[in-house]
């Protein structure tokens, strides 16, 4: 019985293990269309409104919806978007930054303000 | 029935046995190949003798007692012996066992260590990636420092303190590397996963 506890510890020690080292921190790299994706739902929270899923998929001409909902999903995997229902109609999604992409682009906001007093 | 359920008993210590010798022996096989690839990809890092700027079986280390406790450093221990010997101290077998040792005891210790000081599960159930890497790094510096204090003692180091440091980057740097490695194989296979 012993035996059979120890080697099914042993088993669940592996999965904690690789549940951890899957979360280890990697710099996510992104597609071109991900990258466009990203920047379109930017320049949409700049202003203030609040971004539906809806609107971006009808946002690029040259990519159909389904398209761009797969890169709202890769997103939303590598912890650049959120996802949040409306409270009175959860067939609406809203699209928030993370801390992640609010970090990215503040930092980009730095990197421009330096270059500009540089030139 | 009193010579059944003693035969049975006996049976449960053999299978017991057994799984310990079949763990004990892999772990070994592991450390003994990680140890070879080091060897052929890092010894250009080599500082001075057993200590490198990278040492990959840090990580094999940290994994194989993470998992199998007390049998994987026995396991460490046994291979990390066989590896000095062969690789480093061919004239000196006490240090070299001296040195398999401690490889074996200070990843134990430093196990023991985080389960008691940082709240964590045996069965590594609240495990974060921060945890993880605090025992790689407390488990790198107890190594390096045990190591280079037996080194010293046998007369095999100058430099105990740029040995030490050395010696625990190159555990630690070797560490993430595996760690990152594992993360790789960990995210291709999902992807494959139909």
């Amino acid at each position: 019985m012993k035996n059979t506890n120890e080697m099914a510890c042993a088993a669940l020690r592996f999965l904690n293990l690789i549940t951890a080292i899957r979360t280890l921190p990697t710099i996510p790299s992104l597609d071109p269309l991900e990258e466009r994706v990203l920047m379109a739902l930017a320049q949409n929270w700049a202003t203030g409104i609040a971004v539906t899923v809806m609107m971006i998929l009808s946002t690029f001409n040259d990519a159909s919806p389904s398209t761009v909902h797969r890169r709202l999903k890769s997103l939303k995997q590598k912890g650049l978007i959120t996802m949040r229902e409306d409270e009175n109609d959860n067939r609406t999604k809203y699209v928030e930054p993370t801390d992640l992409t609010n970090n990215y682009f503040n930092e980009i906001g730095k990197c421009m303000a330096a270059a500009a007093k540089a030139l | 029935m009193h010579g059944g359920c003693g035969e049975s008993i006996v049976m449960k210590h053999i299978k017991n046995i057994t799984t310990n010798l079949f763990t004990i022996t892999s772990v070994a096989i592991i450390f003994y190949l990680f140890s070879i690839a080091n060897i052929f990809f890092f010894s250009s890092t080599t500082f001075s003798t057993g200590v490198n700027w990278v040492y990959l079986p840090g990580g094999a280390i940290l994994v194989c007692v993470l998992l199998f406790g007390t049998s994987g450093a026995i396991g460490i221990a046994i291979a990390s012996a066989v590896v000095s010997h062969r690789f480093y101290f061919t004239e000196d077998i006490v240090t070299a066992c001296g040195a398999g040792f401690i490889s074996g005891f200070a990843v134990w210790a430093a196990r023991f260590f985080c389960l008691s000081r940082l709240n964590l599960d045996a069965n590594l159930r609240s495990i974060t990636v921060k945890a993880l890497l605090e025992i790689a790094l407390i488990f790198s510096l107890f190594s390096a420092a045990m190591h280079q204090v037996w080194f010293a003692l046998r007369g095999h180091t100058d430099n105990l303190l740029g040995g030490t440091a050395v010696m625990a980057i190159g555990n630690f740097t070797g560490t993430i590397i595996v760690l990152y490695i594992a993360k790789a194989v960990i995210e291709i296979v999902v992807r494959l996963k139909p």
